[in-house]
């Protein structure tokens, strides 16, 4: 295994290697960015986040809200609901900033294959 | 409700894919916590479709042989699956998050994507549609579905495209006189569509949208730990020459069967 990786350097492209390792990361953090509630699905995107703020705002608790495939999903705790999406956002968002900076600052190819 | 996975494993004279589906199975559970059920020649067999299973030979790039390409059955997926709700994979479709998990409980009846995202950015995908002018494409690598009558007659003609498969091909226009799974589904799809792409019934992607699929060129080189694997992604058009990437918690569709065999004790350390 151990030359394998000693072979795979020796061709190496630094720079497809991370415009590619961008672009994994882009779709790590797409499948991380769903979330799942009463059977729906969604997606914790600002701009849905800010509207689920916005019914809060108006005074509703709960309310039905049309999911990524357009399916009515009650939501019964609108708060509740808006929190996990904010913390998911946050929490993906953050990790793929953390890797994007090392990818960013990284010059060692071998390093940036660890991130 | 009962939930859970469903495999189909049936090994050829070189590839062991009863191993990879029970890898896989061990990466399903670790991440999703569900059952995984695998269906094997064996349960073939026993159900009589034994005759339904070799659907004929193809070259395997990853073994550089021609060897038998056992990809049938597929469309009975509706009865030998044992769960009420079904998630059915490619073996070789290596589940490295809990995403799919947003499917259990979900309205629709029945999912599948017509979307997947190369390992190597940009790579050209040779089938978004059955041929230039043609259908979309939706992959069979992952089905949601439930047991309904709408479901039944997706399978139902997955297996009539099985069996008029040169009449498909012709009036679809696709190339090859292999079977394909993603075909016939796509087939499938468009007819209870009312022949529209898809108006009539609902039948959207799953939770994850676009599936990340690698090259049967493309290697493993390394698990670095659970849900983290290095990957030598050979560079398109340019043979001999590759880059190393790291891959973390997203499932990965890895066309190369030796190079999963290969990760196997490792696979079986980390999500025992």
């Amino acid at each position: 295994m151990a030359s394998n990786i000693e072979k795979a350097y020796d061709f190496v492209n630094f720079r497809a290697t991370i415009v590619n390792q961008k672009h994994l990361l882009l779709a790590q953090l797409e499948e991380r960015l769903t979330c799942y509630i009463n059977g729906g699905v969604f997606r914790a995107e600002p701009g849905f986040i800010a509207f689920i703020g916005e019914i809060i705002t108006s005074g509703y608790e709960s309310a039905p809200i049309l999911d990524v495939n357009n399916n009515p999903i009650l939501i019964e705790d609108l708060v509740e609901f808006k929190n996990t999406l904010l913390s998911s956002y946050t929490e993906v968002v953050y990790d793929y900033w953390q890797d994007w900076e090392n990818i960013r600052t990284e010059r060692d190819l071998k390093k940036i294959a660890d991130v | 409700m009962s939930k859970g996975v469903v495999i189909f494993a049936f090994n050829n004279e070189q590839i062991d894919y009863e191993t990879i589906a029970h890898l896989n199975a061990s990466m399903i559970e670790y991440n999703m916590n569900v059952p995984v059920h695998i269906i094997t020649s064996y349960e073939a067999a026993v159900a009589g479709y034994t005759d339904q299973i070799a659907i004929g030979n193809r070259h395997y790039k990853d073994y550089n042989q021609t060897l038998s390409f056992n990809n049938g059955l597929r469309w009975n997926v509706f009865e030998l699956s044992p769960f009420d709700e079904t998630l059915v994979l490619d073996a070789d479709y290596l589940i490295m998050n809990d995403r799919l998990n947003a499917v259990w409980g979900n309205p629709n009846e029945l999912m599948i994507n017509t979307d997947i995202v190369p390992l190597f950015k940009d790579e050209f995908i040779e089938n978004v549609r059955l041929h230039d002018l043609g259908i979309k494409m939706a992959w069979a690598t992952a089905i949601y579905f439930k047991k309904t009558a709408l479901v039944e007659q997706f399978f139902n003609i997955m297996e009539h495209v099985y069996e008029n498969y040169m009449y498909y091909r012709q009036v679809y226009e696709f190339g090859g006189d292999l079977y394909r799974n993603d075909f016939a589904a796509s087939i499938a799809r468009h007819m209870l569509n009312s022949f529209t792409d898809n108006t009539m019934v609902s039948i959207p992607s799953l939770p994850i949208s676009r599936l990340l699929t690698s090259k049967p060129e493309d290697e493993i080189v390394d698990f670095k730990c659970a849900n983290h694997i290095k990957v030598k992604v050979m560079l398109p058009n340019k043979p001999n020459e590759y880059i190393i990437n790291s891959v973390k918690n997203t499932n990965i569709h890895f066309l190369n069967k030796k190079t999963i065999l290969d990760s196997g004790d490792r696979i079986a350390e980390l999500y025992r």
